[in-house]
């Protein structure tokens, strides 16, 4: 039993944060955004708006929750809970903070440091593409069907992207244990600097992985309604709206922990360098989606397999051939 | 007997009744799902055993791609598609096919031509293999396996894009 | 072992939230169901819609594709943590295991499989 009050302490802490800093991106992206179009963004609910994201998730919460008549009841339920499993499940190989010794036991500072991190998160996440599927298909309407459709081979086509970046960063480090990648780091310097390519490579997938401008496509508003969710409302809706934010969280500190050292740094705690990095990727999102046009269908597939793909596998042999030769065998 | 040999037993009745569901369900669709359920629990099954890197390939490469590309075939045909009536040949050669090949494992593994060979081999691996580990025998002993594997792959690739080629040759007509 | 143990813990919690989600979902809201609710999505014209249309076949080579170069992406791993060890010959082993599949890729892309329009 004492076996289990640490991971569950953790576990509820990672939850509670995780479920806390997520309705306030959404509070954050609407207000930098409205500052880059000189708006104001939601100001009205508390001080600065910021009891706004209460005020949306109870709205939500006393929506009707609409069935299409010819959807299929089962997985139009089932999907959404999918995308918000996956998107919450994928964070628990994050490394938040170093081993700390507290009352004589060791707690290592993060769900599970398992030493396949890398693999795990590619595998949960490539998990996220049923929601998209299963819930378009299941709405019964077409503006649904064909968001899925294109989310999907959206989705697939960049998880080739994302694995060559991370490809290039566990050839760096030699170790698929993300607690290793930070150490490295910590020892060294950021792989910012050493996989700059697979550094760019990764935020372009990851920008694409989570659906967000430009490569918002499956829910382009201007043609396909409100793409895989159209026919979804109230806290269905919300299941995804929470795990696209979740979603770009989660990518978000495995980009601080992959390339910017993660949660080391000086004179705080680990945790709140990892929220301050990953806050820089977030504001990053917000700033492409304020100032780039949406691409289109055709340029987007073509980016992934016809540029980002041959690029990223001269990325891996050239640093295979620098990593043999340093290694002098 | 080690303490997990009761999950292991109970993930395994799991697999069987998900497997069942890919076979018995009346839509593709949910056969589809049933594959990703049972696909899922086999993943968990490599873990029990230790097997971390083949559970995580399972988890990638077939709960990730190869059941997505079935649901796309499914799903790319008019309601979700349905099956064309009842084919009693290819029931009967399913019958067989899985017949026999259940009666070859079950053989082998009674005579300990596969899996552990002696009754008090630890089911579970004292150590769980690492990525490191798979590494040294995939470009070692397995070597020449490993390059071989490119060729069904590439064969793949010519197939996929022949029969693309020809659909979208149909489509323009 | 007690790293699975702390991840299985943690994946029953977040199991807990969508499945609880899902149980409030509508429990506080009016429920009133009619006709035109029920209808799936139109934009402006509102006509019954049946999945029958026929989609392009591309969805499913792009799936194709990508499941050939998941595969090959998954092999990179061991072969990168283990390249300190193999040294030179570790380049020649993945150089050849490259020819071939880049063979396929160049062969996609010059039929026009990669080609969006």
């Amino acid at each position: 039993m004492q076996d289990l009050v640490v991971p569950m302490l953790r576990t509820i802490a990672v939850i509670a944060v995780l479920m806390t800093l997520m309705p306030y991106m959404t509070w954050f992206e609407r207000r930098v955004l409205a500052a880059m179009q000189v708006r104001h963004g939601p100001n009205r609910v508390g001080w600065q708006g910021l009891l706004q994201p209460l005020a949306d998730g109870l709205k939500l919460l006393f929506k009707e929750d609409l069935t299409p008549s010819n959807s299929d009841r089962w997985l139009y339920r089932l999907a959404p809970a999918i995308a918000l499993f996956a998107a919450l499940a994928s964070f628990a190989v994050i490394p938040f903070g170093p081993t700390v010794e507290i009352q004589g036991t060791m707690v290592p500072m993060c769900i599970a440091d398992l030493d396949i991190g890398v693999l795990y998160l590619l595998g949960v996440s490539s998990l996220g593409v049923y929601a998209l599927v299963l819930g378009g298909w299941a709405s019964g309407s077409k503006y649904s069907l064909m968001g899925a459709l294109r989310a999907a081979a959206q989705v697939v086509s960049y998880e080739l992207i994302l694995g060559l970046a991370l490809i290039a960063v566990v050839l760096t480090v030699g170790d698929t244990k993300l607690s290793t990648i930070v150490q490295q780091q910590h020892d060294g310097v950021w792989l910012v600097f050493l996989q700059p390519v697979a550094f760019v490579l990764y935020l372009i997938a990851a920008c694409a992985e989570t659906n967000r401008a430009p490569f918002d496509l499956p829910e382009a508003e201007t043609e396909l309604v409100a793409g895989y969710h159209t026919e979804y409302s109230g806290m269905r809706f919300a299941m995804y709206f929470i795990a696209e934010y979740i979603n770009m969280l989660v990518v978000s500190s495995l980009a601080a922990t992959l390339f910017l050292g993660g949660f080391s740094g000086p004179f705080w705690p680990g945790p709140w360098w990892l929220i301050l990095k990953l806050m820089v990727f977030m504001f990053l999102f917000v700033w492409l989606r304020a100032t780039l046009p949406r691409l289109r269908y055709d340029q987007l597939m073509r980016l992934s397999w016809n540029k980002l793909l041959p690029i990223g596998l001269l990325n891996l042999a050239v640093t295979a051939v620098i990593v043999v030769y340093r290694s002098g065998k | 007997m080690d303490a997990r040999f009761p999950y292991l037993v109970f993930a395994c009745v799991i697999l069987l009744l998900t497997a069942l569901g890919v076979v018995l369900a009346k839509k593709p669709v949910y056969s589809a799902v049933s594959l990703l359920a049972n696909s899922l629990t086999l993943a968990v099954i490599y873990l029990m055993l230790s097997a971390e890197f083949v559970a995580i390939s399972q988890l990638i490469i077939y709960s990730g791609a190869i059941v997505v590309l079935f649901l796309f075939v499914v799903l790319l045909l008019p309601q979700g598609g349905s099956e064309s009536g009842h084919n009693r040949g290819r029931a009967v050669a399913a019958v067989i096919g899985a017949g026999t090949m259940f009666t070859a494992l079950t053989y082998a593994l009674l005579r300990g031509a596969v899996g552990p060979s002696s009754a008090a081999a630890p089911i579970v691996a004292a150590k769980a293999s690492t990525v490191l580990d798979i590494g040294r025998s995939l470009f070692g002993p397995l070597l020449i396996p490993f390059e071989l594997t490119t060729l069904p792959m590439l064969i793949a690739i010519i197939g996929a894009v022949t029969l693309w080629r020809r659909q979208e040759k149909v489509s323009r007509e | 072992m007690s790293e699975y143990l702390s991840l299985v813990l943690y994946l029953l919690v977040v199991l807990a939230i969508p499945v609880g989600i899902s149980c409030i979902a509508g429990r506080l809201a009016p429920h009133k169901p009619n006709v035109n609710k029920g209808k799936p999505y139109e934009c402006g014209v509102s006509e019954p819609f049946a999945n029958q249309t026929r989609w392009p076949v591309r969805f499913a080579l792009v799936a194709m594709l990508f499941l050939i170069f998941d595969v090959e992406a998954l092999f990179f791993y061991p072969w990168a943590v283990a390249l300190r060890e193999l040294g030179v010959a570790g380049l020649f082993y993945i150089a050849s295991f490259f020819a071939v599949l880049g063979t396929g890729y160049l062969y996609a892309r010059n039929r026009g499989a990669l080609q969006w329009k």
